[in-house]
């Protein structure tokens, strides 16, 4: 190991918790919550070269770095530093943000620092929510990218309706997805409520629901992708257990048969503001 | 004073609510409630102070005040430019959706106030913007059939919880396959965007999810009922097409209408 990836590699592992698996030098991985490696080409990626990009929600950047790796001409990542300014149900607003920043010592934004120096990326980080998304704070983009946010939103329609006046070109929106209410099991465009705890989960809609956000948001799908399975990344709590019992084994099948993998189910449109 | 308040009545282009205003006198509304309203959950109201979120004409305000409310306050929406227009529809700018939203609200509420003696406070303010600093606390609070025209009926319903220090009474149309299909999962449908105005159709444990994610806990419900069509609801007429649809609902809620559900709830912790 040359001495600038012993660098890295303890840059890595001064980060208290990493969210994405990103390779930041060859061999050096950063351990996160999900891998979305063995995904993001199956994604309906729009052309980005040259053009000016959007990650909204972008945690540790593995979204950001990808279009940046594309050929992106700019790119903006926009996430919310402080966990108070998250969109915790009522009954965990006070335990929720204790235990962001118990996990992450206190710095959210240390893995995208560290992961920006590691690729000599030129990304460029604002702390903003996508509420506050609009032409006057961030300009336009040719390309927004929005991925595994809108679950954590009380109102992901407002979220996308946000991104739909900074979008000129398109969006690329990737989100769980229920399985069991998406086909062969159910057609119609629906959504299951969590609302409380510390999960921060809200609305998780169906593949149908997921397309019929961004419709009511004001945009027209144009391809889609998926469903496909995130991997659980080595500091994800549940990739060290192994549960058992009749229900996680039909769980595992489902995912399988239908998103390919074990996983959490993902679903991906590429959209476009309708006229 | 019949004659008049035929006229008057007949004056208003659109009632929401069938109302009797007097012995002889019903307002022609687009729902009839009153074959319902006694099966709803209600809290004891006599003496307490007392909120309708979204009255409309003022039919849950008027039943407040008559179960013995010492003080109903009831809150409607001043101006359909506040309305959670889908973009596209708010895109087609204030004279279409002035097209849409149809005559003049507030006018219904006015005359069945006189015509009933009521002493109802009528506030103009969105159900997002309440809070106990602008209207104080109430013992009892009442929201019917409002959260499916709200984009985000969770924080609807956290402001509810902030001037709720009683109990609160929720009525909200279902989606009836997805309540007998999913009994026991919370669920909503997400519309279509149209001019509808509806947003997210929940499931029966959709409804009660909502109102227990916003910080109340629920203590009772009724089975699903139909929100009955007035005279002056378009669907009021039978249409063959639609029977099938007619004929399950009947099955289900056991009467004609909008599947509804209501529960009563009180703020948790």
């Amino acid at each position: 190991m040359t001495a600038e990836l012993r660098d890295t590699q303890a840059d890595v592992e001064q980060v208290p918790a990493w969210y994405h698996s990103i390779e930041l030098a060859p061999g050096v991985v950063s351990p996160g919550y999900f891998d979305l490696r063995p995904i993001v080409d199956r994604l309906p990626w729009p052309d980005v070269r040259g053009k000016r990009c959007l990650d909204v929600g972008t945690y540790d950047g593995f979204y950001a770095f990808e279009l940046e790796r594309r050929g992106a001409a700019e790119v903006v990542a926009v996430d919310v530093a402080d966990p108070h300014d998250w969109d915790w149900p009522p009954d965990a607003r006070e335990q929720g943000p204790a235990g962001v920043e118990r996990a992450t010592a206190g710095r959210r934004t240390l893995g995208f620092e560290v992961a920006r120096r590691a690729l000599g990326s030129a990304v460029e980080r604002r702390n903003m929510t996508i509420y506050q998304l609009s032409p006057e704070m961030v300009g336009e983009f040719d390309v927004v990218v929005c991925g595994s946010l809108l679950l954590h939103l009380r109102d992901p329609l407002r979220g996308l309706e946000a991104i739909r006046t900074v979008c000129r070109g398109s969006i690329l929106s990737i989100e769980e997805i229920r399985l069991t209410l998406s086909p062969p099991f159910h057609r119609q465009p629906v959504a299951e409520l969590d609302g409380s705890g510390e999960q921060l989960q809200w609305w998780v809609p169906s593949v149908s629901g997921h397309r019929q956000m961004l419709l009511s948001s004001g945009f027209a799908t144009k391809r889609t992708a998926g469903p496909f399975a995130i991997r659980l990344g080595p500091s994800h709590p549940a990739a060290s257990t192994t549960p058992s019992g009749w229900r996680w084994r039909r769980t595992r099948l489902l995912q399988r048969a239908l998103a390919g993998a074990v996983g959490v189910p993902h679903a991906a449109v590429l959209a476009q503001p309708r006229a | 004073m019949s004659a008049s308040l035929r006229e008057a009545v007949d004056s208003n282009p659109l009632w929401y609510h069938t109302l009797d205003l007097a012995p002889d006198i019903a307002t022609p509304g687009y729902f009839d409630l009153r074959p319902v309203v006694d099966r709803l959950p209600w809290p004891d109201v006599r003496g307490k102070r007392c909120l309708d979120v979204g009255t409309y004409d003022g039919f849950y305000a008027f039943e407040l005040e008559r179960r013995g409310a010492s003080e109903v306050v009831a809150l409607d929406i001043p101006d359909h430019e506040d309305w959670d227009w889908p973009p596209e529809i708010r895109a087609l700018g204030s004279e279409y959706l002035a097209s849409i939203a149809g005559p003049e609200k507030g006018v219904g509420f006015r005359i069945a106030r006189e015509a009933l003696h009521s002493s109802v406070e009528k506030v103009d303010m969105t159900v997002y913007e309440l809070g106990p600093e602008r209207v104080g606390t109430f013992d009892v609070v009442v929201c019917g059939s409002l959260l499916l025209h709200l984009r985000d009926p969770l924080r609807a319903l956290e402001a509810i919880r902030s001037v709720c220090s009683g109990e609160f009474m929720s009525s909200e149309e279902i989606d009836l396959r997805l309540s007998v299909m999913h009994p026991r999962r919370a669920l909503a449908r997400l519309a279509a965007p149209g001019e509808q105005m509806q947003w997210w159709v929940p499931n029966v444990a959709g409804h009660k999810r909502m109102v227990f994610a916003a910080g109340f806990e629920v203590l009772r419900s009724i089975r699903p009922y139909p929100d009955a069509f007035g005279v002056g609801h378009p669907a009021h007429r039978t249409d063959l097409r639609t029977m099938h649809l007619r004929a399950a609902r009947v099955l289900l809620t056991g009467g004609v209408g909008v599947p509804h559900a209501a529960l009563l709830a009180r703020p948790r912790g």
